[in-house]
């Protein structure tokens, strides 16, 4: 069985999690954790989720996801952005109808014309486009130049 | 290493000798006692109980080899270091047969040479002891372990029962219908559960549901679930009929007890009801994948539907679906478990094999199980359920 893992980064309020392979029940209690931190300490405008890498997510997590949904909306008027380019993990997230509680990205690069059906949020229309945008942008700024911005989350916690 | 506050033994009929190796080790920080042949050395050896023995093999009476025959009829470990001016291999080799831990020739040039011997013997007989030791230790906590994991088993077998004893009667023949389930948990406690019971006497409800996670955990949740339909379908009868009782109701009840639980758990389910007077079925999805499948007319497809897994958002609204039904049809209804057994590196790909499982089956359960080989199943990483119902099949 492979382990998948999970990393964080931040920049400019926005908070990365990125998911890295076979993500299991194995990780969610570090996840939680750090759930609990972001909501508890960080000044934090957005949360990007990344799945382009992720070749399966386990129930308990997806449902650590949704519980990232709810605690995003109550803070910031706001649902979280998940960027997904794999179509299983892209059609799991749809079975579980999490379109209607995460500003669901399917595309690698971001285009405005894309975002036609976000759920409806506490922020207008144009708000939260602009900042499912922006999430993206910075996402993929980290991806490509910026690989040392994430760290192991499960290390991470451990240095607590 | 802590060798040098050791007892040590010598057995030496040579005065000169003895004396002289018993001063060299006493300077070198060990105790020494000494004896001068093999009975009085045996003597020596039970009262004093030595960490380790030098004798020589060539005294009169007893000698050496005998020596070490006896000390090591009384399972002792203790290592006897042989010295010999003989020098005669075949007391080497039989010496070494008994046991002995070393064989030094005399005389002993440098005693240096006898020290380091004696050092390592004991190193040695330490490393056996402790071996010894751990293995001991190992094979307690061992038995620990398989006692502690027969209990385990034990409550796993009885939470089976349990689990067990909460599902349906299956087949279950009613008005026509035919309804027919199968459970095979990946562990002994499956977070896999399906239910059909009559509502009243135009209707049936049947739900699948599978709790995330896996094992007992999960499993306590399904109890969960049937304590709580159970308890609806009581509150709806003592409250006379409820015209307007839908699948959706249900999925809402559940979403909010399990929320109210705080377990960190949530399901992904599939409700239906069947109006036996209309013909008509009703039905709901929290988060299920895949999708029921109806067969009818030789032909299976997928249903369409959507809605939250229930048991993660306070507001979810679940919506209702209605089909007519036809005088001959199956209705299946699968975990995603089952999506483990179909072909295909993607999901997509598997999702979309299990139609024309269900159509090479025919529609009925015991079909389906031959098709997809349920009988020769290895170990499986997920729950598997299938709950079929269907009327009238050719």
């Amino acid at each position: 069985m492979s382990i998948g893992k999970i990393q964080f980064a931040e920049q400019s309020g926005t908070f990365v999690l990125k998911f890295i392979g076979e993500i299991r029940l194995t990780l969610c209690s570090a996840l939680d954790d750090t759930i609990e931190r972001i909501f508890a300490a960080l000044n934090f405008s957005a949360i990007v989720i990344d799945l382009t890498e992720t070749q399966s997510i386990d129930s308990t997590t997806l449902g650590l996801l949704a519980k990232l949904s709810i605690l995003s909306r109550q803070k910031v008027g706001m649902l979280p952005t998940v960027v997904t380019t794999h179509p299983d993990i892209t059609r799991l997230l749809q079975s579980m109808g999490f379109d209607q509680v995460f500003n669901i990205v399917d595309r690698p690069i971001p285009c405005p014309e894309c975002l036609s059906e976000l759920p409806s949020q506490d922020q207008s229309e144009e708000v939260v486009k602009a900042k499912v945008l922006e999430a993206h942008r910075i996402l993929m700024g980290l991806n490509e130049s910026n690989r040392e911005a994430f760290h192991d989350l499960v290390s991470a916690l451990e240095r607590q | 290493m802590h060798n040098s506050s050791a007892k040590l033994l010598i057995i030496d009929d040579d005065k000169v000798v003895r004396a002289s190796l018993a001063a060299y080790l006493e300077d070198s920080g060990f105790q020494v006692l000494q004896a001068g042949n093999a009975l009085q050395g045996l003597e020596v050896f039970e009262s004093e109980e030595p960490d380790l023995v030098i004798c020589d093999l060539r005294m009169p009476q007893v000698d050496g080899l005998e020596l070490i025959r006896r000390i090591g009829e009384q399972q002792s470990e203790t290592p006897v270091i042989v010295m010999s001016g003989a020098g005669v291999m075949s007391d080497v080799v039989e010496a070494l047969r008994l046991g002995a831990a070393d064989y030094l020739i005399k005389p002993l040039e440098d005693l240096a040479v006898l020290e380091h011997s004696v050092r390592r013997a004991l190193d040695r007989a330490r490393l056996r002891l402790e071996n010894r030791r751990y293995r001991e230790k190992l094979e307690v906590a061992n038995r620990e372990l398989q006692a502690s994991l027969s209990l385990l088993q034990e409550d796993q077998n009885a939470g089976r029962q349990v689990q067990l004893n909460m599902l349906p009667e299956t087949p279950w023949e009613v008005d026509g219908l035919c309804f027919a389930h199968k459970i095979i948990p990946s562990l002994y406690l499956s977070g896999d559960f399906v239910d059909y019971f009559r509502i009243d006497e135009r209707r049936l409800g049947f739900y699948l549901a599978d709790v995330s996670g896996h094992g007992a955990s999960s499993a306590f949740v399904t109890v969960l679930l049937k304590f709580m339909t159970t308890r609806l379908l009581y509150e709806f009868r003592r409250n006379g009929a409820f015209p307007d009782f839908k699948p959706s109701d249900v999925l809402a009840h559940i979403n909010r007890g399990l929320i109210n639980c705080k377990l960190g758990k949530h399901v992904t389910m599939l409700g239906g009801l069947i109006d036996l007077a209309a013909d008509r079925l009703t039905y709901c999805v929290g988060g299920h994948l895949p999708l029921p499948v109806f067969y009818s007319n030789g032909e299976a497809t997928y249903l369409k539907g959507r809605g939250l897994p229930v048991g993660l958002f306070q507001d979810a609204r679940y919506e209702n679906y209605e089909l007519q039904l036809p005088a001959s049809f199956s209705l299946t209804l699968v975990s995603d478990g089952v999506l483990d057994l179909l072909p295909g590196e993607t999901l997509k790909e598997r999702e979309a094999v299990l139609p024309d499982r269900v159509r090479t089956a025919g529609g009925t359960l015991d079909g389906l199980r031959q098709v997809l080989g349920l009988a020769q199943l290895g170990e499986m990483p997920d729950d598997i359920a299938l709950l079929v119902l269907n009327r009238n099949l050719a």
